[in-house]
């Protein structure tokens, strides 16, 4: 009776453990006779895609419009997994696929801009975001600037040598301080934690001034009906405002541009595997170039803004020299 | 336009999405530490590819009945089912022990939905002008609401004043650990923990204190405590006690209510608030705590007003009210419905999810009781095998809120406190006011002194903060006035700081607790040196405050041990009845499967714990243990993988399978 029980309970065991490894391993199994097939080595298992912030959000939005599709375009059958890691403004997820294996199964989406903030705050410890590969964007969306409409700051001038507060999300914090330098406002940051908490901020007069993703803040001036006033936009020109919103160059501002440019882009932890480097690339170009990507984006009210290869490498050192420019006016932390 | 909504949300096909999702929310919502987020959340990814009404209706009637399934839990088992719940439990279990859960449910049932409907109803008639109170409370007003609900602290904790203060700032210090949200820039307390750098969430927390402490007492006690509860009892009687109590609906409904128009105040909040408002007015409230039925009322209320209260600013704003109600924003979008102002303007689709809202409410009003002495077969299960079902679910819902492994630990480690703080007779209620309100007490008490560029007059300027301050401070003095004999013998409880609450046998460990909790203060004072100024001044009054609570409680129960050192002075009660699993052992199998998980996996630490604790807590059914533990195992996989979330792997299986 003992030996029996000894044995159904090592069955039991066997079987526990036979269920785990079919979680976990049933990919592989699959892949193996794929591999004799003398199909493409990479991708072997389900590859993860850690959105650093909560469900429901834009990020959040972005990812799940685009894994379907880069699933579609990988050189085989897997599945593209969506994971939200949120935590301390993205750095918790972010953390989490820069000390993954580099072997293109952990993937993340970033802004190099918030990135390159945190890193000079001294928020990334021993990270270095620098050396993240950069796969594909997304979209990349210019800043919106507004003001409570028949406030103090009635335009751009009014602004110089006045205490200004400036809403701070975390990943706006660089074209604050630039839009602050260039208008020559002093500006105190105020943390709020989303665009129209901080808009109803600003039209409550709570706020001087909210800068945030272009769309998502002219959204905000529809909502609160005439209460907000945009003034400035940051990043060059969005196709969904109208003209009579100008931009910094076209204000004639001592201001770069590209400061207020938050891209959302699809990273890897440094030195990625150069198989599985190259395949992401492909599949995630053809995917947010795919028109369901750019169908679903527009739907959720977002503008698809696919870059890859060479330009995308470009853009993202270009925003790396951007911080050095303004890392001065970045306060720091302990 | 409205008839035309209802009859859109009324068709075969949306009537049939309707009950499904209401299914589906009760069983989410009845399984302990799966809430409404998570509700909601998972089901979002299946609406993308559903006709815009009848995917809107599907997730309201999941937000619906999620809500309203967490209160099973919290009334059968003491488990709250997410954290809207958690006052539920105060008087709804001692109910169910009682022999009255079936009443208990039937009030929980029709208490949420009458809470629902008068936020629904203030929905679809004021929309707007609520919308406009949102554009006048700002952060000076939101600071003073934190302090008002401070101040309930003060009633949770009749009786046990200075025990209740101190754990209300240790639920605030609690709060601190993380990114500062003032600047950014501190990472407090974290002691280069990455994971804590995020804070402690209200989920994990909830759990840990209400839900792990709970199955601990389930272990030691053996048996579902108290006389058998079979719900037997009508459901309908419970009906009947909530019709008999319109005063407490119209208290608790607008608390709820209130709270919920109000963003990021949270469903929690407005349970445990309505449910200590209620206690200091009801003329039952000496029976609170005991199985009061209007506290389950209150509770039940507050948390039903709330949770439609949230869609308020959500739809009318386009601010989330809770985490929910962003997700919920977020299907609205996507379906192509812009939240704000112009919400109604967006053709019939808005008015089809307003009715979805209100059919999501009566859905769970008539499925809710039939699933009730459904769901409630789950009370039958012996203790040594519902404790540890329990357990894995917590550790599951724990895991899920963030995706941190080390989530879990925490859930434990904060488990373990609460029990050892609730042996020892301190209010564990008032800890979870101070984690909930530290955030917003903080964040909004710096926003309001940026709106003056470094003024204190800002709160001097503010009328509605001034009367808030005003109403604070009566709700805290008006009981010493209330009677004259009552002020002087109030006011030698107070200065004696609960002379007649120290009970000799806890007094060790109550002396070790302070000293505990004074060592990690002055810890945290040190470590607090290097942040800015702005991350740690709310740092620095609370533990002041503090060592302010706990030096004088520490002298006097130091004296008090000097007085009983009488020969014989020390015999106290009888020995306790012997537990069936002590607390120690307990404490170990978490800790053990804790680390199990990072080892094994989850799925193979759930069975193999589900397996060596029911073996332990004396069920000997070989077969049942094998097929229990089989059958956790193929839960949790099929729940991960129906609901794409990816549970840890387990160091050793990452060896072999990399």
């Amino acid at each position: 009776m003992v030996n029996r029980r000894k044995l159904f309970l090592g069955l039991v065991a066997l079987l526990l453990l036979a269920l785990s490894l079919t979680g976990c391993g049933s990919k592989q199994a699959a892949q193996g006779e794929a591999k004799k097939q003398s199909e493409p080595a990479w991708p072997e298992k389900d590859i993860v895609i850690i959105v650093p912030y909560k469900a429901g959000g834009g990020y959040d939005i972005k990812a799940r419009a685009v894994a379907p599709l880069i699933e579609k375009y990988l050189p085989k059958k897997i599945n593209v997994v969506v994971k939200n890691v949120p935590g301390a403004e993205a750095k918790v997820g972010t953390t989490e696929m820069a000390n993954s294996k580099p072997d293109g199964y952990t993937l993340a989406l970033v802004d190099p801009i918030q990135l390159g903030t945190m890193q000079a705050q001294g928020g990334f410890g021993s990270v270095d975001p620098r050396k993240f590969t950069f796969l594909g964007q997304l979209d990349a969306d210019a800043s919106l600037m507004v003001i409570k409409a028949g406030g103090k700051f009635t335009k751009l001038e009014d602004m110089k040598g006045q205490n200004m507060s400036f809403g701070m999300l975390g990943t706006n914090t660089l074209v604050n301080l630039a839009v602050a330098e260039a208008v020559g406002a002093k500006p105190t940051l105020v943390s709020y934690e989303s665009t129209p908490e901080g808009c109803l901020a600003v039209a409550r007069g709570d706020l001087d001034t909210w800068i945030a993703t272009a769309d998502t803040v002219f959204k905000q001036t529809k909502t609160l009906e005439g209460k907000l006033k945009p003034v400035l936009l940051v990043g060059g020109r969005s196709a969904q405002l109208p003209d009579s919103i100008k931009t910094a160059s076209e204000l004639g501002l001592k201001l770069d541009e590209s400061t207020g440019l938050c891209r959302v882009i699809i990273a890897g932890p440094a030195n990625l595997e150069p198989g599985a480097k190259k395949a992401l690339e492909d599949a995630i170009g053809k995917a947010t170039r795919d028109s369901q990507f750019t169908e679903t984006m527009k739907k959720a009210g977002y503008a698809a803004a696919p870059l890859g290869g060479d330009e995308l490498q470009k853009a993202v050192s270009d925003v790396f020299k951007l911080i050095d420019k303004y890392e001065k006016l970045i306060p720091k932390g302990k | 336009m409205w008839l035309d909504g209802f009859v859109g949300a009324l068709s075969s096909e949306n009537i049939i999405w309707l009950f499904l999702g209401t299914f589906l929310g009760l069983i989410i919502g009845v399984l302990p530490a799966l809430g409404a987020n998570f509700g909601v959340a998972l089901m979002l990814p299946f609406t993308f590819g559903l006709d815009p009404a009848a995917a809107l209706i599907f997730l309201c009637a999941i937000h619906a009945s999620t809500n309203y399934g967490d209160s099973i839990a919290s009334i059968l088992l003491n488990v709250p089912g997410g954290p809207g719940t958690v006052a539920t439990c105060w008087d709804g279990y001692p109910m169910a022990q009682q022999g009255k859960a079936g009443q208990a449910l039937g009030i929980a049932t029709l208490s949420s939905f009458i809470g629902g409907a008068i936020a629904w109803l203030s929905l679809a008639a004021l929309a707007k002008p609520i919308g406009e109170l949102a554009m006048i409370i700002g952060a000076p007003e939101y600071f003073m609401l934190g302090l008002m609900a401070l101040s309930l602290v003060s009633v949770a904790s009749r009786g046990e004043t200075a025990k209740g203060l101190i754990m209300a700032c240790f639920g605030l210090i609690l709060s601190t650990i993380g990114q500062d949200p003032v600047t950014g820039l501190a990472y407090r307390f974290t002691f280069g923990t990455l994971w804590l750098e995020a804070g402690i969430p209200i989920v994990v927390s909830t759990l840990g204190i209400f839900a792990i402490s709970q199955i601990i007492i389930l272990f030691e006690e053996g048996k579902i405590a108290g006389k058998a509860l079979d719900v037997q009892d009508s459901v309908l009687s419970g009906f009947k006690e909530v019709l008999r109590r319109p005063l407490t609906l119209l208290r608790s409904g607008v608390v709820g209510w209130f709270l919920g128009i109000l963003p990021a105040l949270g469903v929690a909040l407005a349970g445990i608030t309505s449910y200590l408002v209620e206690k200091n007015y009801s003329p039952e409230r000496e029976n609170f705590g005991k199985g009061a039925p209007g506290g389950v009322v209150a509770a039940e209320t507050g948390k039903g007003a709330c949770v439609v209260g949230d869609l308020i600013p959500t739809f009318t704003l386009g601010i989330p009210g809770s985490v929910t109600g962003a997700i919920l924003m977020g299907a609205l979008i996507i379906h192509g419905i812009d939240p704000g102002p112009r919400f109604l303007l967006s053709g019939d689709l808005p008015y089809i999810v307003f009715a979805g809202l209100l059919l999501g409410q009566l859905s769970y009003l008539i499925m809710g009781p039939l699933a009730c002495k459904l769901l409630a077969r789950v009370i039958f299960f012996p203790i040594p095998l519902l404790a540890p079902i329990i357990t894995v679910l917590c550790f599951l819902g724990a895991f899920t809120e963030r995706n941190y492994t080390f989530d879990i630990l925490l859930m434990v480690a904060i488990g373990i406190m609460s029990y050892g703080l609730g042996r020892i007779g301190y209010p564990v209620v008032c800890m979870v006011l101070g984690l909930i309100l530290g955030p917003i007490v903080e964040i909004n008490f710096s926003r309001s002194l940026a709106i003056d560029y470094g003024s204190y007059a800002i709160f001097l300027h503010r009328p509605i903060a001034l009367t808030l301050l005003t109403i604070t401070l009566l709700f805290l003095a008006w009981p010493y006035f209330k009677d004259r004999l009552g002020f002087l013998k109030n006011a030698g409880e107070a200065a004696t700081c609960g002379s007649d609450t120290s009970n000799k046998k806890h007094r060790p460990g109550e002396i070790a607790t302070l000293l505990a909790i004074g060592a990690l203060m002055a810890l945290f004072a040190w470590e607090a040196r290097d942040f800015n100024q702005a991350a740690r001044i709310f740092p620095l009054v609370v533990i002041i405050i503090t060592f302010m609570l706990i030096v004088p409680r520490l002298i006097y129960l130091i004296v008090l041990a000097r007085q009983n050192t009488k020969p014989g002075a020390a015999a106290e009660s009888g020995r306790e009845s012997r537990p069936l699993v002590p607390w120690t052992v307990t404490v170990t199998f978490f800790l053990i499967y804790v680390a199990l998980v990072y080892i094994l996996g989850f799925i193979l630490a759930s069975s193999l714990f589900v397996v060596a604790s029911a073996y332990y807590a004396g069920y000997r059914k070989w077969l049942i243990l094998a097929f229990l533990g089989v059958c956790m195992g193929i839960f949790t996989l099929i729940f991960a993988d129906a609901l794409s979330i990816i549970l840890p792997r387990g160091v050793i299986l990452e060896l072999l399978l990399p």
